[in-house]
């Protein structure tokens, strides 16, 4: 039966930051988001040099205090807030932007690229997080210069041959990472169906004489999520019919309304728990009986090879856990494949991916923040010997994680009840089950003593 | 609104408080709290836990009776020391950096007072620094391969397309 008309509740049309006149001006203007790409590779550009000519000492090194300890915690919030902004601002596209201009010679992604980009981007984030366990780069300022300038040299030898944002696209380290993130973050930019059906020049994609096309290869008509987007405004310039929206959402929604949920994707998701797990367990106390444990087993006191084989189970375990979540889950009735539901609720995880992230970085920005505003005024010449580096005591930093964690897994449950509405309680417990197991062992680990990063 | 609002002013409120939350105890010995102020109060103290919590920290504690009239300097390193082998235990020593560290740690003694003396400050948890110059060789190599492909652009654009 038909329900009348007035009873339908109309759905209400998300606010349109474009709708706002300054906000239309500026990002249509030159100068967005020009000019925060102008400071951040200023920045980065001083960071970099404090990183490989200045001090080794990780706790007075600008450079290793303003990565590690103020941008690393940060970015999960700016994805969470403005979805992939950080992107459109991120030195590195930048510099593949400056080099595409002038001597780029614009060719298309390679088919490799294209089709394993996004595993790609997956292993290099698990290459690195591994790297930085066995040879110290965070600690070591020197080790973390030369990371960033092996990304320099990747930037520079993907921009120099191809097109567009190639690096950033199927390379960077950080894009699956900002994708997921992103893809709970509070913004979203969106084309009107009913102005591009009748569009003829397509220049969102294709790009003007004055602004290049998208960079991330996105075609914001049929642009579903938000992962891809960097909210750089080029196809907000470029559309002549006012098409494009920047509007707000409830953060976490379009997790349960994905249309084409990827195995990559929930398997990052998955892994970036893992990994999440490995950064805290390496910080606690702990941490060598687990060594040492693992080293009955290999019979070696190789650090390399006994770290190895936690980070291997590490990662695995949440993959594990959700895969026997989804083949329990199958049992109770659940519809669908195993694989077709590992990879649903396997989004299900980012918002805890998200919070666990956030709580494990705020301890390092609470307990060692000061040393940001040290470090930056001795780049200046004033030199302090500071009795503290912490803005906040342990037990407030260990709240303020345990909320976030709480936060995340009323995100993380919302999703997994939005994901399975058709389902019934039972077959959706064990996702439950899996969800709350998962924040536990968050809170457990945050509860635990942990060491300092710089 | 207002619901935000109240929860708000309720989480300030709470977090006004210094509360010990769930596992807060053995936060003595716990590395993220000895970074304050408390270094210099807890000296003495540390400077006996630290036998427990790692070789290194006791070496310097033997330092320290060998050496009484600078046993309250090294207390204090000691103490940093035994945060730096609470906080990274031995696994650390893989650690390239810290190798190279603990290598120098052997070194004379005056030079450990000197970077013991810098230990003693808050915010130092890596042990002994030992200030090395850039590698020049590493920066140059990365500054060869990122201009032989700045090169490949300038060839490619400027000359190769050109001539066609």
């Amino acid at each position: 039966m038909a329900m009348p008309e007035k009873n339908l509740k109309p759905e209400k049309e998300p606010f349109d930051l474009l709708s706002i006149p300054v906000v239309k001006k500026f990002v249509k203007s030159k100068w967005y988001p020009g000019i925060f790409q102008w400071i951040v590779i200023t920045v980065f550009s001083i960071i970099v040099f404090e990183l490989v000519m200045g001090t080794v000492n990780p706790s007075k090194n600008f450079g290793t205090t303003m990565t590690w300890v103020l941008w690393w915690p940060i970015i999960p919030i700016l994805f969470l807030v403005a979805g992939r902004f950080w992107c459109a601002i991120c030195p590195f596209g930048k510099l593949s932007d400056i080099i595409r201009k002038t001597i780029g010679a614009n060719r298309p992604m390679p088919k490799f690229l294209r089709k394993y980009g996004i595993w790609l981007i997956d292993l290099f984030f698990i290459a690195i997080t591994y790297s930085d366990h066995v040879w110290g780069i965070v600690e070591s300022p020197r080790g973390s210069g030369y990371l960033l300038l092996l990304l320099v040299t990747m930037v520079v030898a993907t921009s120099v041959f191809y097109e567009r944002r190639t690096f950033c696209k199927t390379l960077c380290f950080l894009g699956g990472l900002a994708g997921n993130y992103a893809r709970s973050g509070a913004v979203k930019v969106q084309a009107t169906p009913d102005i591009c059906k009748t569009c003829k020049v397509q220049s969102c994609y294709k790009g003007t004489e004055k602004v290049e096309g998208c960079p991330m290869f996105q075609f914001p008509r049929t642009m579903e999520s938000s992962a891809e987007c960097n909210i750089c405004g080029n196809c907000v310039k470029n559309c002549p019919n006012d098409s494009i929206k920047i509007t707000t959402r409830i953060p976490t929604k379009e997790l349960w309304g994905l249309k084409n949920p990827k195995l990559e994707h929930a398997s990052l998701a998955a892994v970036i728990m893992g990994i999440v797990f490995v950064q805290n367990i390496t910080m606690l106390e702990p941490w060598q009986a687990i060594l040492n444990a693992i080293g009955t087993v290999t019979r070696t006191d190789s650090y390399v090879v006994n770290f190895t084989v936690a980070f291997i189970i590490a990662m695995a375990i949440p993959i594990l856990l959700l895969l026997g979540t989804a083949k329990i889950a199958s049992f109770f009735g659940m519809e669908g494949t195993v694989k077709k539901n590992f990879t649903r609720f396997g989004y299900a995880i980012i918002p805890l991916d998200l919070a666990g992230h956030l709580g494990h970085n705020l301890f390092h920005i609470f307990t060692e923040g000061k040393a940001i505003w040290y470090n930056s005024i001795g780049l200046f010449g004033v030199k302090s010997n500071p009795t503290s580096l912490s803005l906040a005591s342990t037990p407030t930093v260990q709240m303020i994680q345990y909320i976030i964690i709480l936060v995340g897994l009323v995100g993380t449950t919302y999703v997994v009840y939005r994901m399975g509405k058709k389902e019934s309680f039972k077959a959706m417990l064990p996702y439950y089950v899996l969800m709350f197991a998962l924040a536990v062992a968050n809170i457990y680990l945050f509860s635990l003593p942990m060491s300092h990063r710089v | 609104m207002k619901k935000g609002f109240i929860f708000l002013f309720v989480v300030a409120f709470i977090l006004s408080f210094n509360l010990s939350v769930l596992a807060d105890e053995g936060h003595d010995e716990n590395v993220k709290q000895e970074t304050d102020s408390e270094h210099s109060v807890k000296a003495d103290t540390h400077s006996q836990e630290a036998d427990s919590h790692s070789e290194k920290a006791e070496a310097h504690d033997k330092e320290a009776e060998a050496h009484p009239e600078e046993a309250d300097a090294h207390s204090e390193a000691a103490d940093a020391h035994s945060d730096a082998a609470n906080a990274h235990s031995e696994a650390a020593d893989a650690h390239g950096e810290e190798e190279d560290s603990h290598d120098k740690e052997a070194g004379t003694h005056t030079e450990e007072e000197e970077t013991h003396g810098d230990e003693a400050e808050a915010g130092d948890h890596h042990g002994p620094v030992v200030e090395t110059p850039p590698n020049y060789k590493v920066l140059g190599s990365y500054g060869a391969v990122n201009l032989s492909f700045i090169l490949i652009g300038v060839w490619n654009k400027w000359f190769r397309r050109k001539g066609n």
